[in-house]
């Protein structure tokens, strides 16, 4: 019987079967070719590396877990500028506080299970605070200055050892500065980076970065976050599993302090000149800074955790310590003391030890020779300290 | 036995991290790493740029003062692909006997 085409059955049969069979095969080819193509972008990915400025904090871990998650090898790269809040002062002060004691970057490297190398780059970063092109901010923080420079730190690292491209936490908009819109293609136009930095977290609100364009990573995949709103950041940490990261955006960095910036201020204003060496900004981090006059300033402990931290320093500094009470040590910056400045010195030091209500207390005066003296003062009242020594 | 007094880039202004020292004996070099006073992370920075340039099997003993050290140097050996073999607390010192593993680079540092 004939089919409806007016061909005989067998042939219309046999016509069809070799239909269904060259479809058959064409299918198989297509999913060959769909499966030789996605195991060519494994291989692809697979040898792509990414380089993940590791700052500690959230933003850093995330995005560094995203591009990580679409099969790129990821490793951490941090700098050290020496003007690092978090460890410092947990390691000055108060030992048995409960605030883990650990490097933020360190710990960020361990939840992505990366490597991490720590860079010192404080020689180097003088000049981005000394003469940051860009400015400061609200205090001494030279924060695009400091943004590019890094950048470019870290395009210098993944020429020299082989890597494709930069992974940075930046938001577009997080921070009033360094991180608004408009300023992004500068950053990645100023460090050399160009289109070799991807800021995952912000990448779909930008205009497409090699990696993506390449295929390296996917846009999609990647997020469009924007403002100052930790919100869409601490959501993620929570679908990533993420718990105890540190302390979200900003405060990261003494310069954006403004009691450390106006100690660093006098520092170079009475030095007149803006050099400064680890030891200088390590020790604006601790301590009462009080200068009695131009001649020299009395750096005064706090708490024990800071006499601790201070004694280190002795061999380098005179030094008042407190002998007939419980009291502060303090370090003397500038020239040899005369006596009328010798004693006021003590009678501040001592306005800060248990005996600051007693009629007399005993000091020990350590000269730059180690040469020392016993001196009794009368303590400074609160109000005979003029409100213009202290240096916040 | 000699030691061997191998001068490093030096901290500035009377750090006490100033130079390394390799003791050349029958239980093998161990070099010693003088961290205290330094906070994170100069004490990793330091024990990280020492055994970068050191062959694998070479031991580093570095003695810190900065408690985070507890967490910092057996993290970054861990991640690095070495180990802590010991960690001494002695009085305000924290002591860690590092020893460095053949890994693979795959980053070629």
């Amino acid at each position: 019987m004939p089919a409806s085409n007016g061909l005989p059955t067998c042939i219309t049969t046999n016509s069809s079967s070799i239909s269904r069979k060259r479809i058959q095969q064409a299918d198989l080819s297509t999913s060959r070719v769909i499966a030789i193509l996605a195991f060519l972008k494994f291989v692809i990915t697979m040898t792509i590396k990414a380089v993940a400025l590791i700052s500690g904090g959230l933003d850093s871990l995330l995005a560094a877990k995203l591009i990580q998650q679409q099969g790129i090898e990821v490793v951490g790269i941090n700098f050290f500028t020496g003007f690092c809040v978090e460890g410092h002062t947990h390691a000055i002060r108060n030992r048995a506080g409960s605030r883990p004691k650990r490097n933020n970057a360190l710990w960020v490297a361990e939840q992505l299970g990366i490597k991490l190398h720590i860079i010192d780059v404080v020689e180097e970063y003088k000049n981005v605070v000394i003469n940051p092109r860009h400015g400061y901010g609200a205090n001494l923080n030279p924060c695009l200055d400091c943004k590019i420079f890094m950048i470019h730190k870290a395009h210098d690292w993944i020429a020299e050892h082989g890597f494709d491209f930069i992974i940075t936490g930046e938001v577009s908009g997080q921070r009033p500065k360094s991180q608004l819109r408009r300023f992004m293609p500068l950053v990645a136009a100023e460090s050399g980076a160009e289109d070799l930095l991807l800021r995952p977290l912000c990448a779909k609100s930008l205009a497409p970065t090699r990696p993506e364009l390449e295929g390296w990573v996917a846009r999609d995949k990647l997020k469009d976050f924007s403002g100052r709103s930790r919100k869409p950041q601490m959501a993620l940490a929570a679908e990533f599993g993420f718990e105890d990261y540190a302390q979200p955006a900003g405060g990261c960095c003494f310069l954006t302090d403004r009691s450390y910036s106006v100690k660093l201020q006098d520092l170079w204003d009475n030095r007149g000149h803006r050099q400064y060496e680890l030891d200088d900004i390590m020790l604006l981090k601790v301590g009462r800074h009080i200068r009695p006059s131009s001649d020299f300033k009395l750096i005064i402990a706090r708490e024990e955790g800071e006499t601790r931290y201070l004694s280190g320093y002795r061999r380098q500094f005179q030094t008042i310590k407190t002998i007939s009470h419980g009291g502060p040590l303090a370090l003397i910056e500038g020239a040899p003391l005369d006596q009328q400045q010798l004693e006021l010195a003590c009678a501040i030091t001592a306005r800060f030890s248990q005996g600051r209500d007693a009629e007399s207390v005993e000091m020990e005066f350590s000269d730059h020779q180690k040469t020392t003296q016993s001196i009794h003062v009368k303590p400074l009242r609160a109000d005979q300290i003029n409100p213009e020594w202290v240096i916040l | 036995m000699s030691n061997r007094y191998v001068p490093i880039r030096s901290i500035r202004n009377g750090s006490s991290c100033e130079h390394i020292s390799v003791s050349n004996g029958p239980e093998n070099d161990i070099i010693e790493l003088d961290a205290r006073r330094l906070l994170c992370p100069m004490p990793v920075i330091r024990l990280q740029d020492c055994i970068n340039q050191q062959p694998t099997g070479t031991r580093v003993r570095i003695t810190c003062t900065d408690p985070g050290t507890l967490y910092d140097i057996p993290t970054w050996c861990r991640l690095n692909g070495h180990r802590v073999l010991a960690t001494t607390e002695q009085q305000d010192d924290y002591i860690f006997l590092v020893h460095k593993d053949a890994h693979k680079d795959a980053d070629g540092t």
